[in-house]
């Protein structure tokens, strides 16, 4: 059907790659002969107002210069937009072609991002280099063996002078509590510092396990009878017994 | 006259628009179907075209870099809108000029295509098929769509269109092959070819 249209522009087969086989080659002609149709069908010409209505769309835009591009493309904080705009300053700037009203500018552009650029590796670059030599400064000491025991000595210190203290810490409440429950563990550790001579005497602290044997007397209370064995943490309530520990120490 | 635009002078801008006008309407018709679309597409390319003029590396004509541009933007709007077979109920103008307040047809050229043009059966066979065919263009993927488009709806040469893309002219001639193939096998499946 295109056949017949006399288009200066037809399709020719030596368009196609040379892989193509005759049959194809004689799809892709079929092919293009209808496109050759539809586009003959659709010669249309643009309206009369057409230009004037291009030229007022044309009228609201800024000159077009390369750099307005970029400056419009940072404006929307189009990083690739920028990145792009900067590439055709560039080749705007450095290749021939063009009015020295577009090249000047493009080139001033060009040469302040480039300092600009240079100036803020300079700075990021000496700003690096700073902060590495500050840690350098710190763990040359470290590696240095009297600095870093100085530093580290303090926090072992502490911990080493908190621990007793820490000891200390719980043996005042331990004290108050001695005579109250907690005695259990009180008992072993309050008596024999004050009676570190009387650790003879504890050796009857075992022997006062038959104060234990004492513990009958709860067993003397029905009380055991009436609730198991629970009850007994009475029993180690009863541990105020235990105060009477100062018994044996009255023994010697 | 790029030049003398970028140097200031917008109304020689006028003059690129005034010459490159009637191609690229007809470029972005032959995609989208409809006139109106179709001069709202070209409008958008040169308005486009204006903005990155300074940025236009001045390979190969400007026409070409417009025209690829502009039917961009028309496939863009294609591909936008729901697909509708245009059927202009116009009486269409039987002294071969092209181009009424609308636009016209080449009838000399139509009257050669399908012999009664002015018999409504006719014409909406043609409208469907055009429909189709601008249907199977629009769903062909990229590249092909691209080298398709530019050389059978912008008639730009395939040099011209490997300056355009930026690509071999090897490469584009396969991207046309493959693209007709395709094209074609989609029309066979539409049942137009």
């Amino acid at each position: 059907m295109g056949e017949t249209l006399g288009r200066p522009d037809r399709f020719r087969p030596d368009e196609l790659d040379g892989d193509a086989t005759a049959g194809e080659q004689a799809r892709a002609m079929a092919t293009a002969r209808e496109l050759e149709w539809l586009a003959a069908i659709d010669d249309v010409a643009a309206s009369a107002g057409f230009t004037d209505r291009v030229m007022a769309a044309v009228a609201a835009e800024p000159t077009p210069r390369p750099v307005t591009a970029a400056a419009s493309a940072a404006r929307r904080g189009a990083f690739l937009g920028v990145f792009a705009a900067f590439g055709d300053l560039w080749r705007v700037a450095w290749t021939g072609g063009r009015p020295v009203a577009v090249r000047a500018p493009a080139m001033a552009l060009v040469v302040v991002v480039l300092a600009g650029t240079l100036g803020a590796g300079a700075l990021g670059v000496g700003a690096l280099g700073g902060l590495l030599d500050r840690p350098d400064e710190t763990s040359r000491p470290s590696p240095a063996a009297s600095p870093s025991p100085l530093v580290a000595s303090p926090t072992p210190s502490p911990t080493a002078s908190a621990s007793p203290e820490a000891s200390d810490s719980p043996e005042a409440s331990e004290s108050p509590e001695p005579s109250e429950s907690p005695t259990v563990t009180s008992k072993p550790t309050a008596t024999p510092r004050p009676t570190t001579t009387q650790q003879p005497s504890r050796t009857p602290e075992p022997s006062d396990t038959p104060e234990p044997s004492r513990t009958p007397e709860p067993s003397r209370t029905p009380e055991p009878s009436d609730t198991p064995e629970p009850s007994r943490t009475p029993g180690p309530s009863r541990t105020p017994e235990p105060t009477e520990t100062p018994k044996p120490t009255d023994t010697p | 006259m790029v030049a003398a635009v970028l140097a200031g002078n917008p109304d020689a801008f006028r003059v690129l628009v005034e010459r490159e006008s009637r191609a690229t309407v007809r470029s972005c018709y032959r995609i989208l179907g409809d006139l109106h679309e179709a001069e709202d597409a070209a409008q958008e390319a040169f308005v486009t075209a204006y903005r990155a003029l300074g940025t236009w590396r001045g390979e190969g004509p400007f026409g070409a870099w417009l025209a690829r541009i502009a039917t961009r933007i028309a496939v863009r709007k294609a591909g936008r809108r729901r697909p509708v077979a245009w059927i202009d109920p116009r009486p269409i103008p039987m002294d071969g000029t092209a181009g009424d307040q609308r636009g016209g047809i080449g009838e000399a050229a139509l009257a050669a295509v399908l012999g009664s043009a002015t018999d409504p059966a006719h014409l909406a066979v043609r409208a469907e098929r055009a429909a189709a065919i601008r249907t199977a263009v629009a769903n062909l993927d990229e590249p092909y769509r691209e080298v398709v488009v530019l050389r059978f709806f912008a008639e730009l040469s395939l040099a011209e269109i490997a300056v355009q893309a930026d690509r071999p002219l090897g490469t584009v001639k396969t991207h046309l092959h493959r693209g007709l193939q395709r094209l074609r096998s989609s029309l066979e499946a539409e049942g137009v070819a």
